[in-house]
């Protein structure tokens, strides 16, 4: 008894705070029932009265790791920081002015990998890049969240569609407002959305923070949708416009050489084009009469009829057929690569003698496009790339 | 081999099968609107004015002239196909029928070796020239294609004539069938009699004097003698053109298989037997060479004849050798090349007036355009690449 109580003594002078948990615990407090029990419990932890009173378990502990979390963060911000003005010191450069772009580089030159995928190599980015974000605490101390939509289980999504009808009511009362003013005709400068599209599901799970089924993704988009053709949709052109993207134009992924004149001033032009592990080089001379060389010798270095034709698929479909000479080199093993290659480079060099719309159809075709296939790895325990051994049933 | 084989069955099938065939259309004498046929039948006749453009030949002239080889297996099925063997007049048989108009025939015989590509159409002149010598009253010593005799022996046994040396039984007597065939009725106007004795066995014997044809008959009924008859026959006909009592005409084609490092045809002790071991081969060698006259050889000369590790080059150098070279040198070389716009275009024309080539896009400028590129101009190529398998 006496050990009992001074072991009682002992934890209650050094685990003082943790008494007082353990006091309002719910088993503790649902043994006793009687409410005098409780509120004589109450008495006694005066100190710690109403905050600690319905903290729940689940609770302190989900306290804890938020807390945890940003402990966490802070500190590899910190270090990252800290990283940051070592590997300026050690490049030379000034700590004040040392960018991500200068950290990737010197991270590049001390730590050379020869890692095929570039997330397996060295780097060194802001804790926001590397670490997922998470949500900051959702309720409080007592248990009260802080968003009134929190038990949709999705605040911030439904959140995010309130505001939009929210938006679409006053958009529609400027609209009653002009239309009241007389002046409904003056159209707004229109909101100009070309060359623009909604961003991906996976783009808006991440400023939510929210994962999203596919129907509540098309439904936001339907909803932004209907709001970006809002007459007076352009008074909320940034609001839209934090939910589309640029789409990259065609121009400039594509540059097209120019034409050189060779001695005899005819017109050029030299593509290097690869397929498949072969490789080509083709100069296409205009003013021509429709020679075609293929390592010195003519069509028919190519035996089988569909690499005859690959060929002349580039010329043909631009007309070019009778009117340039097509001078092509090639090297590699097989001949499906090599005639890919030499239609590639073929087609890449007629850019040059065909006008816009043609190379538009070309691009249509396929034909301005490098074909990526490779062939797939044998793996084992399997006789071919996707072919399985005869599978027996015992 | 076996690709030909199938064209050869897929052709006749088609033939009985296709609705809009050819056979709809028969081929008349008398067609001259069409710019890419001719009238002129006797090949005697063509001139530089009918080059590129098709001559027909008789289903009776065909028989008699090309029944033992002579026409390429798939151009023969594609005749029949077609309702009708036509030939296109082109440059090499033109300039050759020229110079064989214009030959003195006093001096020793001149030799002619057609080269090109495979494919290029050079059987296809060499028969053009056997029509020709038929026609013009030659008497013709054809060999269609000489690997047959080296490539694809059936049996070769030790010879009963010359020690060392092999006979063809079985080739031999094909080959006296064909000589009969193409020159049957010449002979027996000609009346060729035999100026030497052969003993064949203790009981066989053709006495000094005897016809020809009886030493053709008797190639055709003992196999066992059938080389040595040709051997004996070729020597005549060689003899008999010197002293003028008749024109000779050699076509061989595929000559430099004479020349060929192999052969089919092992012995015992697992050594090749090569084609100079032939009894065949020295009777060919002893006509083209020239040291007779009042005649002509024409031979040809291909990369498809020789084993693929020899197919290089097509030019006559590299594929006669040196012996080849020497035994023909001198000799006038004919080119034969692929078609021009004018050829390819006529050929294009036949095939679509036969309905053959049965798209529309192949009557406009672009498909033939595409045909021709696809094909380089290449006749074989093209005749591959209209064909429906």
């Amino acid at each position: 008894m006496a050990a009992l109580r001074e072991v009682l003594i002992f934890n209650s002078k050094c685990f003082r705070g943790v008494r007082s948990y353990f006091c309002s615990s719910p088993a503790f407090q649902y043994s006793s029932l009687s409410p005098n029990n409780a509120s004589s419990n109450v008495q006694k932890l005066d100190f710690e009265e109403s905050d600690t009173k319905r903290i729940s378990k689940a609770m302190k502990s989900y306290m804890e790791r938020a807390k945890i979390h940003d402990n966490f963060i802070k500190e590899q911000l910190h270090q990252y920081n800290i990283g940051k003005r070592h590997l300026a010191n050690m490049m030379g450069k000034d700590p004040e002015f040392f960018t991500q772009h200068d950290v990737n580089e010197a991270i590049r030159y001390l730590f050379p990998s020869g890692l095929y995928d570039p997330r397996a190599r060295p780097m060194m980015k802001h804790p926001d890049e590397i670490y997922p974000k998470r949500k900051a605490a959702e309720f409080d101390m007592n248990g009260r969240p802080f968003h009134s939509l929190f038990y949709t289980s999705k605040p911030n999504y439904y959140n995010l569609l309130h505001d939009l009808a929210v938006k679409f009511k006053q958009l529609d009362n400027h609209e009653d407002k002009m239309i009241y003013r007389g002046i409904q005709d003056q159209q707004a400068s229109e909101l100009f959305l070309f060359g623009t599209d909604w961003v991906s599901k996976e783009s808006v799970e991440s400023v939510l923070l929210e994962s999203l089924t596919d129907s509540q993704y098309s439904n936001l988009i339907k909803t932004m949708e209907r709001f970006a053709q809002h007459r007076y949709a352009v008074r909320e052109k940034n609001f839209i416009m934090q939910f589309r993207h640029q789409l990259a134009a065609q121009t400039e992924i594509q540059k097209i050489p120019e034409l050189m004149r060779d001695e005899s001033n005819r017109p050029f032009t030299t593509f290097s084009a690869r397929r498949k592990r072969s490789n080509a080089t083709v100069k296409v001379i205009g003013e021509g009469t429709g020679l075609i060389s293929i390592n010195g010798e003519d069509i028919l270095y190519f035996k089988r009829k569909q690499d005859k034709e690959q060929i002349i698929f580039p010329l043909e479909f631009c007309n070019m057929l009778g009117k340039v000479d097509v001078v092509a080199t090639c090297e590699g093993v097989g001949m499906s690569g090599r005639v890919g290659s030499i239609r590639l480079a073929i087609a890449m060099c007629l850019r040059c003698f065909v006008d816009a719309e043609t190379i538009e159809r070309m691009r249509l075709a396929g034909l301005l496009s490098y074909d990526p296939r490779e062939r797939e790895r044998k793996k084992p325990g399997q006789p071919g790339a996707r072919e399985k051994f005869t599978w027996k049933k015992r | 081999m076996m690709r030909y084989l199938r064209t050869c069955n897929i052709l006749r099938v088609w033939r009985r099968f296709s609705s809009i065939s050819a056979e709809s259309v028969p081929v008349t004498e008398s067609i001259t609107n069409d710019i890419f046929r001719t009238n002129e039948s006797n090949p005697v006749n063509h001139r530089v004015e009918h080059n590129s453009r098709f001559y027909s030949i008789s289903e009776p002239v065909k028989k008699q002239l090309f029944a033992g080889g002579g026409l390429p297996k798939e151009y023969q099925s594609l005749s029949e196909t077609l309702n009708g063997l036509c030939i296109m007049v082109r440059k090499p048989a033109i300039e050759l029928i020229h110079y064989l108009n214009k030959t003195n025939f006093d001096a020793p015989v001149l030799r002619y070796v057609l080269y090109g590509k495979t494919g290029v159409g050079k059987s296809l002149s060499l028969a053009h020239v056997v029509h020709y010598g038929s026609s013009a009253g030659f008497v013709l010593v054809h060999v269609p294609w000489v690997p047959k005799w080296f490539q694809y022996v059936k049996v070769a046994t030790p010879s009963s004539v010359h020690a060392n040396k092999y006979d063809q039984p079985i080739e031999a007597v094909e080959w006296l069938k064909h000589f009969s065939t193409q020159n049957g009725h010449l002979l027996h106007k000609l009346e060729l009699k035999t100026s030497n004795t052969y003993t064949w066995s203790k009981r066989e014997v053709t006495a000094e004097g005897s016809p020809l044809s009886e030493l053709i008959d008797l190639g055709l009924n003992r196999a066992k003698y059938a080389t040595g008859c040709i051997v004996a026959l070729l020597d005549e006909l060689k003899r008999a053109a010197s002293s003028k009592q008749c024109r000779l005409l050699v076509v061989i084609d595929g000559f430099n298989s004479f020349f060929s490092p192999k052969s089919n045809v092992i012995r015992e002790d697992k050594s090749m037997v090569l084609p100079s071991d032939f009894l065949l081969t020295d009777a060919l060698l002893s006509l083209t060479r020239n040291d007779w006259n009042n005649g002509a050889v024409v031979v040809s000369v291909d990369p498809s004849a020789h084993p693929p590790e020899l197919r290089e080059s097509p030019l006559p150098r590299y594929l006669l050798g040196k012996t080849g070279f020497e035994h023909l040198d001198p000799f006038v070389p004919i080119e034969v090349q692929n078609y021009n716009d004018k050829e390819f275009r006529s050929q294009i024309d036949y095939y679509i007036e036969r309905n053959w080539l049965q798209q529309p896009k192949a009557r406009t400028d672009n498909g033939q355009a595409e045909l021709s590129f696809t094909s380089g101009k290449h006749p074989y190529s093209l005749m591959r690449l209209v064909a429906p398998y």
